[in-house]
Formats: structure tokens, C-alpha cells, sequence
């Protein structure tokens, strides 16, 4: 669900340079301090002196101030100009813990202000969220999770103390929702919905395009024809998946298909409906042996694939529920993503047609009486 | 200023990653709860999954506290955590795709367990330059006045 934007895999290089200039900076300092530069023994001096979790904490600003710096050529207007603040201010924080006493408290606010904004930002569809964006959020974090500890150290009373600490799991909540709800009310276009990605097509179709179309859907109907009954299916090798309270529909796969590509005489699934009479088929699911391995699309926009991911399945059964942000699932479940897939429903699919990746939603609360 | 017990600095930084994990697994644990409504798998997962949570906060602050038995549980559960990250990579079903789940599943389970060993291994230096503490568990550990064992620990600057 959450791939890396184009324009922010700079940020990734950014990081990567910064880490390994913080590392060679440090041994010159040491080199140089060595040799009784003074300069040089000071600021060895400073680093020493400063307490490893401090030293961290500002490494993690640096790295967020490196990656906003980084993203600004690729944000107009106010984001852009905000990246610029917030980058060189991360830096300077950055700097500051090691010289000064009242850094804390400024790179709690600094930080919180941050991490705040680009939860507005996500929620009011200004940016979408990626996973540098995300794991952005995550350095940001962790480096506010460090400063509260150190604010933690200088005491205080014992509510103040218990509010510090769980400012930070309840901070780490409104984020991760926040960027869930900003990701779903405003996704891509290639999500179809929470959990499916659609394979980049052309626009428009061709000519030749829509008549390749509607030769796989009339390929696919004659093929499917002889497994009206299931029973004609499990003769044929299909086996039905779990079935789930949360899911009217039933796919019977056939792992002897599994290297088929787009072959209406061997699809690897038969999709059924559980109506009130009994299992209904309605359209034929294709999927590429690998994941990651793009479908071929002889009708262009027609024939549009997807794949899921960004979703935890349960051990017990076929039940599901979807990854967070920060790529966690609950304990238990696994996080997987399919292989790509393309859905032929031989039934009227109302405005979704054909190769929808899911079925209308009118059509399907006709057939199964749920939506 | 409020005495606290003594602590270093790589406890100290493996209990605020703690927090951080405990953090997301709390979200984990309350984002299935809508699905499992429907879903009667859910129920138990998101259940252990918010216990497992708060189990994790308790054990990050008793660490803090020089508790040696959160220090076994903590190594304990980020071991088994790797070893299943470990798992699930190599099988091909796409879990992990891209940094973000490396950072997460990952670089931060492998941060905790190092910081934990480097902790252990200074409480041994720790308890090397400290004979007079009393010592039990091989010179790592001393009992507090209440008699609960704490870890002997380098007080940072």
C-alpha cells in the first residue's frame, strides 16, 4: 500500500550520504585531535562529554533535517518552503545538544510540530504518504521517544513524569492513524481500494485493444461454462479456499495452473458466489506465477491487473485485517502480498464491467443478499 | 531533583526503542479490533496483541529499573521476533518490501538485542570494578534494599 514516491528516493541517497559524512567527520575530529589541533580536541571534547543518548538523538535530527533538505526540490509553495524551516531547524537542534542545556525541550516541540504537520498535511490530501515519508516519521519518533527520556531524567513531579511517558505511545497512535486515514481518504490512483494496487496501464484504450478485451471475456465465459457445478470444478482439480463470515464469495484455485499465464482454459481460480440457493459461478481470477511479475494486458485500460498487499492475514482462516503505516500487523497474522491478478466476472458487473478488480457492490448484495 | 535508580546508556536506549515497538504493536493491537468484529481469528490475535503491548511498556520500564528478569524476557522477544521476520523473509510472500519494513521488523529488534548485549556486558565490567557489591548470577546482578535483584549499572553523565 505504501510504496516510495519517484521524487523522494533522493531522500534515501541524502541519508545514506549523511550517515556515512557524520562517520568519516567523527574520525577526522579524532585524527586531528590526536595531533592536539585545537579545534579539533574541542569539539572531541563536546562529543565526549555528551551522553550517548543524546548523541543519538541528534544523529536522528540530522537524518530527518538531511531528508526534509533533500525533498524540497521536489515541493512547491508553502511544503517546500516548510522543508527548508524544517530541516534547517532539525540541524541546528541537532547541533545545539551538544553545546547547549536547553535543547531538549525545543526538539520535543520541534519534533511534535513535525510530526503534527505531516499528519495535517496527509489528512487534508496535501501529501501522500510514502514510505520515506513514513519512515521519515519513524527517525522522528524514535528521536522524540529519546528526548522525552532525557526531559524525563531532569525530574519533575510524579504526574508530570507519568504524563511524559505516556505522551509518547499516544503520540505514536494519532500518528499512525492519522497516516492511515489520510492514506485511505486520499489514495493514489492506482489504489482501487484499501489493500489493492492496480498495475499502471495506458489511458485510453485501442481499437485492437477492446477487441482483445472482449475476446478474453468471451474465451473466458466458453472455458468456464463446464464448471457451473463445483463438483465439475473439484473433479477438475479446483479446490475451495476457507471461507470466511466476512466475505460472500468463494475462489476454488488450481495449483496445476499455477504457471498458466492468462490462459482462459486454465485460470487459476473460479470465483463462486454463496447465494441463498447455493454456490453461484461468476467470474474467473488469473494471477501471475511471481509476485512482482507484471500481467500481460492485451486490453490495455480494459484489462487492468492489481495486487494486494498492505494486508494481514490470520492463521485461522481465510480473515484479514490491514498492516499499519509502520508495517505492523497484529501478533499472529502475516503480512503478504499476492502475486498480480485479474478478476473476468462472466456475469453483468454493472458500472465496474468485466475486469473490475472487485465485484459491483450492487451486484453483489443482489447475488448474496450482503454488501 | 528525583533520585533514580542507576541506568546506562544503552538500557537506556534499547527501553525508549522498546517503547517505540510496544507503541506499534499497540496500534496493531487496536487497529484489528474493527475487523474483528466479523472475524473471530482477529479477536484473539488483537487481544494477545494489546496484552503483548502493554507487557512490553511494563518490561521497558523495569528495565529501566535494573530488573535482570526484563532484561531475559526483553533478549527473549526480540529474538523470536528476528527469528520470524527471518522466516517470513525468506519465503516468498512479499512481506518485506522496501525500508520502511526493514527499519521496523528489523533494524530496530537487531538495535535492542545489541544494546542489550552491550548493557550486559558492561554490567559485568561494572560488577568486575565493584567487588564489594554483593554479587549473585555469575557478578552481574545485586539485590536492591528490598531485595529485588538489580542490575549493576554505569551511571551516565
Amino acid at each position: 500500500m505504501y510504496d516510495i514516491a519517484i521524487d523522494h528516493a533522493s531522500a534515501l541517497t541524502a541519508a545514506i550520504v549523511l550517515l556515512v559524512f557524520l562517520c568519516a567527520f567523527l574520525r577526522l575530529i579524532r585524527f586531528l585531535a590526536g595531533r592536539s589541533v585545537a579545534w579539533a580536541v574541542r569539539l572531541a571534547d563536546a562529543y565526549d562529554a555528551t551522553p550517548s543518548i543524546t548523541r543519538l538523538a541528534a544523529t536522528l535530527m540530522w537524518l530527518s533535517g538531511a531528508i526534509h533538505l533533500a525533498l524540497v526540490p521536489g515541493h512547491d509553495g508553502i511544503t517546500g518552503i516548510l522543508f527548508v524551516i524544517d530541516g534547517v531547524g532539525f540541524i541546528g537542534l541537532g547541533i545545539a545538544a551538544f553545546i547547549t542545556a536547553w535543547w531538549s525541550r525545543a526538539a520535543t516541540v520541534w519534533l511534535a510540530a513535525t510530526i503534527a504537520a505531516y499528519i495535517v498535511w496527509v489528512v487534508a490530501g496535501w501529501e501522500t504518504p510514502d514510505q520515506v515519508g513514513i519512515a521519515c516519521k519513524l527517525i522522528e519518533l524514535v528521536a522524540l521517544g529519546m528526548v522525552l527520556r532525557i526531559n524525563q531524567r531532569i525530574g519533575g513531579t510524579r504526574l508530570r513524569r507519568t504524563g511524559r511517558a505516556a505522551a509518547f505511545p499516544l503520540i505514536a497512535i494519532v500518528s499512525t492513524f492519522g497516516i492511515w486515514i489520510g492514506g485511505l481518504a486520499h489514495p493514489d490512483a492506482l489504489h482501487a481500494h484499501p489493500g489493492a494496487v492496480l498495475q499502471p496501464v495506458s489511458a485510453v484504450a485501442t481499437p485492437e485493444q477492446r477487441a482483445a478485451a472482449d475476446r478474453l471475456l468471451a474465451d473466458t465465459k466458453a472455458s468456464l461454462r463446464r464448471y457451473q457445478d463445483p463438483a465439475a470444478a473439484v473433479a477438475a482439480g479446483y479446490k475451495p479456499g476457507p471461507v470466511s463470515d466476512a466475505d460472500p464469495l468463494l475462489h476454488f484455485q488450481n495449483q496445476a495452473n499455477a504457471h498458466a499465464i492468462l490462459d482462459p482454459s486454465r485460470p487459476q481460480a473460479l470465483v463462486y458466489a454463496r447465494t441463498s440457493t447455493g454456490l453461484r459461478l461468476i467470474g474467473a481470477m488469473y494471477q501471475m506465477p511471481r509476485i512482482g511479475e507484471p500481467g500481460p494486458d492485451p486490453g490495455g485500460p480494459l484489462t487492468q491487473w492489481h495486487q494486494h498487499e498492505g494486508i494481514c492475514f490470520s492463521p485461522f482462516g481465510f480473515e484479514f485485517s490491514f498492516e499499519t503505516p509502520f508495517w505492523t500487523c497484529p501478533i499472529g497474522s502475516t503480512s503478504i502480498t499476492t502475486a498480480p491478478m485479474l478478476h473476468v466476472w462472466i456475469i453483468d458487473n454493472g458500472k465496474n464491467g468485466p475486469f473490475a478488480a472487485d465485484l459491483d457492490k450492487a451486484v453483489q448484495r443482489e447475488l448474496t443478499g450482503r454488501s | 531533583m528525583n533520585q533514580r535508580p542507576p541506568t546506562d546508556a544503552a538500557v537506556e536506549i534499547a527501553s525508549v526503542l522498546v517503547v517505540v515497538q510496544a507503541s506499534f504493536s499497540l496500534v496493531a493491537g487496536l487497529s484489528s479490533l474493527p475487523f474483528a468484529i466479523v472475524e473471530p481469528g482477529f479477536r484473539v490475535l488483537g487481544v494477545l496483541t494489546l496484552i503483548i503491548a502493554a507487557a512490553m511498556f511494563w518490561l521497558a520500564r523495569n528495565l529501566r529499573r535494573g530488573r535482570r528478569w526484563a532484561w531475559g524476557w526483553l533478549v527473549t522477544l526480540e529474538l523470536l521476533s528476528l527469528a520470524m521476520t527471518t522466516l517470513l523473509a525468506l519465503l516468498p510472500i512479499g512481506t518485506m518490501r522496501g525500508p520502511l519494513p526493514l527499519l521496523v521488523n528489523l533494524v530496530i529488534p537487531v538495535s535492542v538485542v545489541v544494546l542489550l548485549a552491550a548493557a550486559s556486558d558492561a554490567r559485568g565490567a561494572a560488577s568486575g570494578r565493584a567487588p564489594a557489591r554483593e554479587r549473585v548470577d555469575g557478578g552481574r546482578y545485586q539485590q536492591d534494599q528490598a531485595g529485588h535483584d538489580e542490575l549493576i549499572l554505569d551511571v551516565e553523565a
